[in-house]
């Protein structure tokens, strides 16, 4: 007899198909605690995920004919594995809706182009694209989570704004709750209802990350205002600040206590200007590349940082020319000479011909507080009491927390008669406590009795800084009656409430009316479509719509359903 | 084909012979009517724009949470409960194309009311001049969205017998697919949590597909699949539950 062989197709296999099938349960529920309970799926949901899609497909291999007759059978039908059917269908239906999305295949059918951009706006925004000099742009939309729905519009317009600017122009949605650090940088509030600003539109720098300090903030979702701020961030405008080297004036790249590095690289990288260190040999020589009064230059400014020499005579003639033509001067002027020889911002050859061309020149004295002073030292005067008009002064005037530190400064004079068509404003004035000494000895004091006040000193409130502008030539001047404004020691102070940057840096953005510069960029102007105008309701037609509205369709429809039930009504009867 | 134009010319025919149908849309009209003489009273003396009027059929996707499972109520509950869907299924008919057919019909008086309410629409083409465009948007929209609240309703109605359950259970079915934005946002604000939770629940309802785009104009492809999905879905398991009777019985 002999024993049939088995057949080896039919042999149980090792482990039972069904324990893949809860190895899969397994695996699904762990990708399911993952996602409810962490806030990213991470690699334990992936793993559990994985191990699931793997279970079905070994149990798939195991035990096919389950397979086929779970899909196709009468069970799949009517039975237990409907709802596992309906299941699988409804994800497959999810599969398609994700994919469909992520095409971004959408169509504005409004007449007036709410989600889409004009033609205006699609011009402008297709000649950044290919503009090699404007920078990519980053749309900041700042959305917290119950405003979806606003966010789904805006994403629209984002679309639309990426694809005419080739991607030039790219966006990002920032939930300012969950992001509160990035709102306060671009200075968006953080509840929907009360934001001040919801959007900010920032260039990129070289890394491809937005710079929050070059944002401009729009409030709403407005094509016109958004296009007007990316103008406003692509226009770099061509910025020139020269500083003058001779003799011992500050270095532009001295990175020590008494250089001008913080302001260099202010002025270079968050602003974009071209900052160079220029002797006379190269503003004067015939052959120069730098051209003052260049007229293709957007602004241009000529600053000297101190100088205890005077200028000669012809490079004096120089600057004073520089000016008559409409030049920006901006000077810091250094301390008194220990052996009262006159420095570079009170040699007479410059200094009578601000006298009498703008009303302003530097004293020879010194500036001394002993109240309003940093440390209790008589020469580093605290000066908080500064114009709340000018653009200069206006953004720390006022607060009683911000000063200036003036160290060894002079004081500045006025003329008692102010030149025709000239402007001047008393930018920083020292307290009513100072005084001034004109004895250069007082600055090799090793006491502070040594510099206190005399009878015949003279009393304050002294000027410290003045700006003066002649509206017929266009020339601007600042004084500085301190060499140690602009320095690093003072402007990296900037937030302990020292104002010494601010006040250096906007002096020059006055003098070249560099944030007048913006409002002359072509602006977009909100185009009027026929949807806007109001409606008209003459009383006749009033009483039509109401007569319409009101009556005529509803009890209309509901004549029709009286006149159908009676029709039944008697049909059931006969 | 013909099977499911049989079904649903009877099912309309008895939509268009019931009082309730013609109630339902006097109450509707009625109330739109008010609201829009109103309205546009009020935005006659402010100034106001024709599209700030253009608001009727997003009402009336609100109300859909009520009127769709009055309409749709009766559609199988009253079959199974008068014991007449077991001798319809012995007709040489499919329950997918029985389902569809009367999906249809009751679609079909729906879109008769929504066309009806384009009577305001001509009214603000009068007295000013409203984006067309997105009054298109707005009834596509409005249109889709009165189907798959329909569909979804339909699902209560094959599951019980009681016409009133099923009236109640659509309501609540529609009423949290309404509110799924909201749930979305308070789960999203919650510490901890998988911020794509909260975008899965939002996308799952009916506001995030109509509210934010179609209702201003604006016709995105996955919301037209979200919709007519909707309506896949829903009747795929209204059918799956007519078959699992029909073969229990």
């Amino acid at each position: 007899m002999t024993t049939p062989n088995p057949n080896l197709n039919e042999q149980e296999p090792f482990i039972p198909p069904f324990y893949m099938l809860i190895l899969a349960g397994i695996g699904l529920l762990i990708a399911v605690v993952v996602a409810l309970t962490q806030a990213t799926f991470s690699v334990v949901g992936w793993g559990g995920l994985g191990l699931a899609v793997l279970s079905v497909i070994v149990w798939g291999f195991m035990a096919p004919q389950q397979v086929k007759s779970m899909l196709t059978g009468r069970t799949a039908r009517y039975g237990g594995t409907t709802v596992l059917i309906t299941a699988l269908f409804l994800i497959a239906l999810i599969a398609v809706y994700s994919f469909v999305k992520g095409r971004s295949l959408r169509l504005d059918l409004t007449q007036r182009d709410t989600f889409s951009l004009t033609e205006d706006t699609r011009k402008a925004i297709a000649g950044l694209a290919v503009e090699p000099n404007v920078p990519n742009i980053r749309i900041l939309a700042f959305y917290e989570t119950a405003d979806a729905s606003q966010r789904d519009q805006a994403s629209i317009l984002f679309d639309d704004y990426a694809k005419t600017s080739q991607n030039k122009i790219s966006y990002e949605f920032v939930d300012p709750v969950r992001s509160p650090g990035l709102a306060q940088a671009y200075k968006i509030q953080s509840t929907s209802s009360s934001s001040i600003s919801r959007f900010a539109v920032a260039p990129l720098d070289a890394e491809g990350n937005p710079i929050p300090d070059k944002a401009q903030t729009v409030s709403f979702l407005s094509q016109e205002d958004l296009t007007n701020a990316i103008m406003r961030v692509a226009a770099s405008g061509d910025f020139r600040a020269y500083f003058l080297s001779v003799g011992d004036t500050l270095k532009l790249t001295d990175t020590g206590g008494s250089g001008m590095s913080d302001v260099n690289s202010v002025l270079k990288d968050t602003f974009n200007w071209k900052t160079e260190e220029v002797n006379m040999v190269d503003l004067t020589a015939p052959q120069s590349s730098i051209q003052l009064n260049d007229p293709a230059a957007d602004g241009e400014v000529l600053v000297v940082a101190g100088g205890t020499t005077p200028l000669s005579d012809a490079q004096a003639k120089f600057i004073t020319d520089y000016l008559d033509k409409g030049g920006k001067l901006v000077i810091y002027a250094a301390p008194l000479n220990a052996d009262g020889t006159p420095t570079l911002a009170t040699a007479d050859n410059l200094s009578s011909y601000l006298y009498s061309n703008f009303g302003v020149r530097f004293a020879n004295d010194v500036v001394l507080d002993q109240q309003q002073a940093v440390n209790g030292i008589p020469f580093f005067v605290a000066a908080s009491n500064m114009d709340t008009f000018s653009s200069i002064t206006r953004d720390v005037a006022g607060n009683a927390n911000v000063f200036a530190i003036f160290n060894t400064s002079r004081s500045i004079e006025l003329a008692p008669t102010t030149p025709a068509n000239v402007t001047i404003t008393q930018l920083v004035q020292s307290s009513g406590t100072s005084y001034a000494k004109t004895d250069p000895a007082v600055l090799q004091a090793t006491e502070i009795s040594q510099t206190d006040a005399a009878e015949t000193d003279a009393k304050g409130p002294f000027v410290l800084a003045a700006s003066a502008e002649n509206s017929q030539t266009g020339a601007m001047v600042v004084l500085f009656g301190s060499v140690d404004v602009p320095t690093n020691q003072y402007t990296l102070l900037s937030q302990q409430g020292v104002a010494n940057r601010t006040i250096s840096l906007t002096s020059l953005f006055w003098t070249t009316k560099f944030e007048d510069f913006f409002t002359q960029i072509p602006q977009l102007a909100a185009q009027q479509r026929p949807q806007d105008a109001p409606i008209v309701v003459a009383p006749e037609v009033g009483r039509n719509v109401n007569f319409l509205t009101l009556i005529l369709l509803p009890f209309g429809v509901l004549a029709i359903g009286i006149a159908v039930w009676w029709n039944s009504r008697e049909k059931r009867a006969s | 084909m013909r099977q499911i134009f049989a079904v649903f010319k009877r099912e309309l025919g008895l939509y268009f012979r019931s009082p309730v149908a013609y109630a339902i849309a006097f109450g509707l009209l009625l109330f739109f009517g008010i609201l829009f003489s109103n309205s546009l009273s009020q935005a006659a003396v402010q100034q106001g724009t024709a599209d700030q009027l253009n608001f009727i059929p997003s009402i009336l996707t609100f109300l859909l949470f009520l009127v769709a499972p009055l309409l749709t109520m009766r559609l199988i509950s009253e079959e199974t409960r008068e014991g007449t869907l077991e001798v319809l299924m012995t007709l040489p008919i499919r329950e997918s194309q029985f389902i569809i057919g009367k999906f249809l019909a009751v679609w079909a008086y729906y879109t008769v009311i929504l066309l009806l309410t384009l009577v305001y629409y001509y009214v603000l083409t009068v007295v000013g001049v409203p984006d067309t465009g997105r009054t298109v948007g707005m009834y596509l929209g409005a249109w889709l969205y009165g189907g798959a609240t329909l569909a979804v309703t339909m699902i209560w109605s094959a599951v019980t017998e009681d016409q009133v359950v099923a009236a109640f259970l659509g309501a609540a079915t529609v009423l949290v697919l309404y509110l799924a934005e909201v749930a979305a946002s308070a789960i999203s604000n919650l510490p901890n949590v998988n911020p794509a939770i909260g975008t899965f629940i939002r996308e799952l309802g009916f506001q995030a597909h109509y509210d934010a785009t179609m209702l201003n104009g604006v016709i995105r492809a996955e919301d037209i699949l979200y919709f007519v999905f909707m309506i896949v879905a829903a009747l795929f398991i209204t059918t799956r539950i007519v078959e699992v009777r029909r073969w229990k019985s």
